[in-house]
């Protein structure tokens, strides 16, 4: 360190010789600084100079640096705020009409009608599963809910297979009996190789007519009506499950039982 | 003749990789919220993005090709400020690494999920034009090298 600085020290004490002795021969007219002077003041002087472009040199690199993590870091965020901002695609196409062929409880001409795009073996469904019980309850005959079916059959394998189930159960006037069940055991049947004989025990369970139960679970038309549900839930750009829609249109998915609750209410009382 | 100068080269490598980045870490984004994009071009997005070949141990792709972006633009910026012929054959190298794995997935969208996404493709587009950038950054620093050689 000591001998840096004495080294830098040198250089200075140098130039300022060298640069003294220039201009007072330039004042007395003296004789110019010799050929050996000059020589040292032009070296003295292009590393100077070369000093300073180092420092703007490794300023800018820094600077190159920071400023790429800086867009990258802005461009993450953005990208985040941009999935999470509630305008999609969703809020422009249109629900489709709710028809007497739906699955769905409470009264139909009350003034929340509540549609939900669900998969049977989302756990995100499951747990608005139990908000959505509560408000059925809480709100009685203000409130009318709609299921429909959205299977994410790409990621979950048991998909398609619960809804089946599901919709077999309806046939026999209980589908919210298996939709309490399915959820309730999402764990047990999830990755199961024999979710079939899990659902079988679970319309034992509630004293389906088993032959009946059996021959909808296989057959192709409760398939058809589940594939087409989900597509014209990607028709309408859904893209996640669950999602909701409040009286015609899309909303953002409530973080606790509250917001959901505050969220039908200030429907109810629009009108 | 030169289709790009020399100087554009690098810039054009990063621009490229920026715009990659931007596509993984949205579909990044998504895949962990649990949802799909709009697919607007082509069909089956949510088909694509939602198979088991979305994830290599249950880390989606979507994220690797986030980080391999990333890789780009560093190497970029290293091989700009030391312009050593070290840098710009990694590039060369990672980008061979990323259009191998461009092809791979592309067979697998076109031949086994027989559905397209359209934000794959465009991930898939931007890593061929990296690497065939990169190859003509790895061609012209070995021309370089051999004229060097020959004047020595």
């Amino acid at each position: 360190m000591n001998r840096v600085m004495m080294k830098h020290s040198y250089s200075i004490a140098n130039q300022i010789l060298l640069e003294n002795r220039r201009y007072l021969c330039h004042y007395y007219k003296m004789e110019k600084p010799t050929k050996k002077e000059r020589k040292e003041l032009k070296k003295l002087e292009w590393e100077e100079k070369l000093k300073k472009e180092k420092g703007n040199k490794r300023l800018k690199q820094i600077g190159l640096w920071a400023g790429t993590a800086v867009i990258l870091i802005a461009s993450v965020y953005g990208l985040i705020q941009l999935v999470n901002s509630p305008a999609t695609n969703t809020d422009l196409v249109k629900l489709p009409p709710i028809t007497k062929e739906d699955i769905a409880a409470g009264n139909p001409k009350a003034r929340a009608v509540l549609v939900e795009y669900a998969d049977f073996q989302c756990p995100a469904c499951a747990a608005y599963q139990f908000f959505v019980n509560q408000l059925l309850i809480d709100f009685k005959d203000k409130i009318y809910f709609v299921y429909r079916f959205f299977p994410l059959i790409q990621t979950h394998k048991n998909a398609m297979l619960s809804s089946q189930a599901a919709y077999a159960a309806h046939l026999q006037g209980k589908f919210w009996e298996m939709d309490n069940l399915l959820y309730a055991r999402q764990k047990s049947w999830e990755n199961s190789l024999d979710a079939k004989e899990i659902f079988i025990d679970y319309a034992k369970t509630l004293k389906l007519d088993m032959e009946k139960f059996q021959a909808d679970l296989e057959s192709d038309e409760g398939k058809k009506i589940i594939n087409e549900q989900y597509s014209q839930g990607v028709n309408i750009g859904i893209n996640s499950t669950p999602t909701f829609f409040l009286n015609g249109v899309k909303i953002e998915n409530p973080r606790n039982y509250d917001d959901f609750k505050k969220l039908i209410d200030d429907e109810i009382n629009k009108k | 003749m030169k289709l790009i100068k020399n100087k554009y080269i690098l810039p054009l490598i990063a621009i490229l990789a920026f715009l990659g980045f931007l596509d993984a870490v949205y579909l990044t984004i998504l895949h962990y919220k649990n949802a799909f994009p709009p697919c607007t071009i082509t069909r089956g997005c949510e088909t694509v993005l939602t198979s088991k070949f979305a994830t290599v141990f249950n880390v989606p792709i979507a994220l690797l090709g986030s980080l391999f972006y990333i890789a780009v633009i560093a190497v970029c910026i290293l091989c700009y400020h030391h312009s050593k012929r070290i840098f710009s054959n990694a590039i060369f190298f990672i980008s061979g690494v990323g259009v191998t794995a461009s092809i791979l997935l592309l067979y697998i969208q076109v031949v086994i999920l027989k559905n397209i996404c359209q934000y794959c493709v465009l991930s898939e587009v931007i890593n061929f034009s990296i690497f065939f950038l990169s190859y003509s950054l790895f061609k012209r620093g070995r021309l370089k090298e051999n004229k060097k050689n020959r004047s020595l």
